[in-house]
């Protein structure tokens, strides 16, 4: 499925927007890089193209907001695609007078239709939440790192449709309440069992929800007390350097803390290599393997033989040792004693568990020295930390801060974080704990109380298929959702890799949102830069399995990337997309657009205002010769 | 066939496990945790009783070995067969008896090296294992990785050391 944008136009509406549009279709190149100043309706034309991708609706604030002052009673945006071999234009007409819009889509092949009607499967694919994607919206950047946010998770959830799994669920809930309202046969007290029944698995699912909504609220506030914590202990930092007295006492408890710091990195690093493998963990398992080995080998197992052999045996004329076997009564010994042998299979599985004995056995096991030494570095660092808060407490009151009061409200965050932090792991805990207090107990007991309810409402059997059905598709979406997680994160930590090369910058977990890691014990927040190549990884990444191929729409796709980095962009992006057409600024050429010079796939426009509405020139000259906002205009053929 | 996450290990997935999300990492899968208990379950050779499999085991982990954890298979199979002969106390010399269990827990055909019942028992084990995690530890968590390893290798030593070669 290959989707491109052809053209689009506006008319009537607000600003820069009055009269514009822009063709790319003379010829169609991969690449179209679009200068435009600010203040042309670039984050209009953004806000209009995500909309006509999807046929989200306009509410009537979005329709007053696009309305001209004094301007006309009507407006228009149009966008021409080509859907595959179709060709397709969605119109979206606005009423300034009712404050309302109207799609309309014209398809060649295919006509004139009312509404956002595409054909299958674009219908489908095209939504709101996937065009925020190829429309890239620079705040998704930000988005896709807020652990508050899920939108790491709907960015893979859109591409791969995999809603498409719950909706099948639901589907299947919806054959079974159809069936249950459809059993006329049931007598009065059956009814009355039923209707008992069903209050009840309505009171379980009503709990069952109100304990998933308190862990998702309490898991929202246990991020934001994090977060919360973390920028009142920069703040103290911040304090304690900005006090520009020399204080021997302050810089050398600094330099102590990260000493112990990067001992306790290389003992924590140390046994976690220990940890992995099991016989390295303890001396006394590679005691316990050479004991089992021993063991198995006393019972002379798996023997000198297997049976198999016998049953050959048995068939020859003559013994292995030259005497023939003419007597029936040898050959029956011979089959009657085989299995004191072990079979092919046998004799071949106990071999393995020796070897693995064996092996596991020699193995050399984490010295007592080494655990010492992490705990000593443990230790260590909790002092050499604790040095450093009374350094920079005696700093910050030396210069008349309130430190007393700053410690007091980190006390209460910790507090706070803490109990948040117990309240989850009650609400996942079952051991000792009823029904109504913990979530897997309560989604047991919706379970049961729905079995139950079938049984009564004789629809026992449907429910089963259906909950057999439902187990398939929810292991098909666990198991889709972690493939699919796994490949994207691999993708981008190699394309990471090869983008920013100042510092290794790692996801280290797509749960959520993306979760970002590196081995530094004190890391910082990322650079907007930062966020942006991450974002354009791991969207890259998301496309290149897609099975869509969709255009990539982006505005100032290198604007707080460092130059380095932009060069690595300007490359990571035309791999990845078969269109892409980018909203440059001047002072993006550096490293970014100058990339584009030198690739023969790439068509050139510059925008500027005029009175009633939007200028463009076509060319490369004229781009490169539009240096800045406010600079002249270019002196080229307009279109 | 597959590895099943105990409840109690759950918990230590979601919340108490290294909560100091800025401090670096090395147990970084859900796999890592089933794994830390399920060695503490085989080291003190302790398992759930196997009517508590559905009540304390959750969901399905994974089918097989992270593919850069597969090289533990094999010694994760010997530990295995190394507790049930101990628990068992099995005679050193009843061929029988060994090749039995062997053969009821161990598949040469598997890429983890278990049968179906091999994985279940393993299972139990890793419950135990959190049991005894549970028991020592408590509710509260570990703020730091390096705090948990202490804990556990501390844990760890204990048991190996109380119970010999050869003890159940």
């Amino acid at each position: 499925m290959d989707i491109k944008v052809k053209a689009w136009k506006a008319e009537g509406l607000r600003g820069a927007m009055q009269d514009f549009q822009i063709d790319l279709s003379d010829p169609l190149r991969p690449i179209a890089l679009i200068q435009m100043p600010t203040g042309t309706g670039k984050t209009t034309t953004m806000t209009l193209l995500r909309k006509a991708f999807s046929g989200d609706p306009f509410s009537k604030d979005e329709v007053e907001e696009l309305r001209a002052e004094f301007g006309p009673e009507e407006g228009l945006f149009e966008l021409e695609l080509m859907l595959d071999q179709t060709s397709c234009k969605i119109k979206i007409s606005f009423d300034f007078v009712n404050l309302t819009s109207r799609y309309n889509t014209v398809l060649t092949p295919g006509g004139n239709r009312q509404g956002h009607e595409l054909p299958r499967p674009y219908d489908r694919l095209l939504d709101k939440n996937l065009a925020r994607l190829f429309v890239f919206d620079g705040e998704l950047a930000a988005e896709l790192r807020d652990r508050h946010l899920t939108s790491a998770d709907e960015a893979i959830d859109s591409l791969y449709r995999l809603s498409v799994l719950s909706g099948l669920k639901a589907d299947a809930d919806t054959v079974l309440e159809t069936q249950r309202k459809q059993n006329k046969h049931i007598t009065g007290q059956q009814s009355n069992t039923v209707q008992r029944r069903k209050d009840a698995l309505i009171e379980a699912e009503d709990r069952l929800q109100e304990l998933a909504e308190e862990r998702r609220v309490t898991s929202l506030s246990e991020t934001t007390l994090a977060e919360e914590l973390k920028t009142l202990q920069a703040t103290i930092n911040d304090l304690a350097e900005k006090n520009s007295k020399v204080d021997d006492a302050y810089e050398i408890a600094k330099g102590d803390v990260a000493t112990a710091a990067a001992r306790l990195d290389a003992a924590h690093a140390q046994v976690s290599s220990y940890f992995r493998r099991p016989q390295a963990l303890h001396a006394a398992i590679g005691a316990r393997l050479a004991h089992c080995y021993d063991q198995i080998d006393a019972a002379k197992l798996p023997g000198p033989s297997s049976k198999v052999w016998f049953d050959w045996l048995a068939e020859q004329q003559d013994c292995v040792c030259g005497r023939p076997l003419t007597d029936q009564k040898h050959r029956d010994a011979i089959l009657e004693n085989k299995d004191q042998y072990l079979g092919d299979e046998q004799h071949g599985l106990v071999n393995q568990i020796k070897g693995a004995l064996k092996q596991g056995a020699v193995a050399t096991a984490m010295a007592n020295e080494t655990i010492e030494t992490l705990d000593d570095a443990t230790s260590e660092h909790q002092h050499a930390k604790q040095q450093l808060r009374a350094a920079q407490d005696r700093r910050i009151k030396a210069a008349g801060g309130n430190i007393d009061t700053l410690r007091s409200q980190e006390k209460q965050i910790e507090k706070d974080l803490n109990d948040a932090q117990k309240t989850l792991a009650t609400l996942d805990a079952s051991e000792g704990r009823s029904w109504k207090d913990s979530i897997p107990l309560c989604q047991k007991e919706v379970d049961s109380r729905k079995e139950a309810l079938n049984e009564a409402s004789d629809t026992f059997k449907t429910y089963q298929k259906v909950k057999f059905l439902q187990a398939i598709l929810d292991e098909v979406a666990a198991r889709t959702v972690k493939k699919v997680r796994t490949t994207i994160q691999d993708r981008t930590n190699e394309k990471l890799a090869g983008v920013i090369h100042a510092e290794r910058l790692t996801i280290d977990r797509i749960d959520r949102a993306l979760q970002l890691g590196g081995t530094s014990r004190v890391r910082g927040e990322v650079s907007v830069g930062q966020s942006l190549a991450v974002a354009y990884a791991f969207l890259t990444s998301l496309f290149e399995h897609a099975s869509y191929r969709l255009p990539f729409i982006v505005d100032s796709p290198a604007g707080p990337i460092d130059v380095e980095t932009r060069k690595s962009v300007s490359k990571l992006l035309p791999q990845m997309f078969p269109q892409l057409i980018m909203f440059v600024q001047s002072g993006e050429r550096e490293g970014f657009v100058e990339a584009f010079y030198e690739r023969n796939d790439v068509q050139y426009l510059t925008c500027w205002r005029e009175p009633n509405g939007i200028r463009t020139v076509r060319g490369r000259e004229a781009f490169e010769a539009f240096h800045s906002d406010d600079d002249a205009q270019p002196e080229d053929d307009a279109i | 066939m597959s590895f099943r996450m105990p409840t109690r290990g759950e918990t230590y997935a979601s919340s108490k496990l290294a909560r100091q999300t800025d401090a670096p990492k090395y147990i970084v899968t859900d796999f890592d945790i089933y794994y830390a208990g399920a060695v503490l379950g085989l080291c003190a050779r302790q398992r759930i009783p196997v009517e508590n499999y559905d009540a304390e085991i959750n969901r399905e982990l994974t089918r097989t070995y992270p593919k850069d954890r597969l090289e533990i298979a094999d010694t994760i199979a010997g530990m295995l067969v190394e507790a049930e002969l101990t628990r068992q106390s099995i005679d050193p010399g009843n061929a029988k008896l060994i090749l039995a269990t062997i053969e009821e827990y161990l598949s040469s055909a598997s890429q983890t090296r278990l049968t179906t019942a091999g994985h279940k028992l393993l299972d139990r084990y890793a419950a135990a294992g959190f049991r005894l995690l549970e028991e020592r530890f408590g509710d509260d968590g570990f703020r730091y990785e390096e705090e948990f390893f202490v804990a556990y290798l501390g844990l760890l030593d204990e048991i190996c050391s109380s119970t010999n070669t050869a003890d159940s």
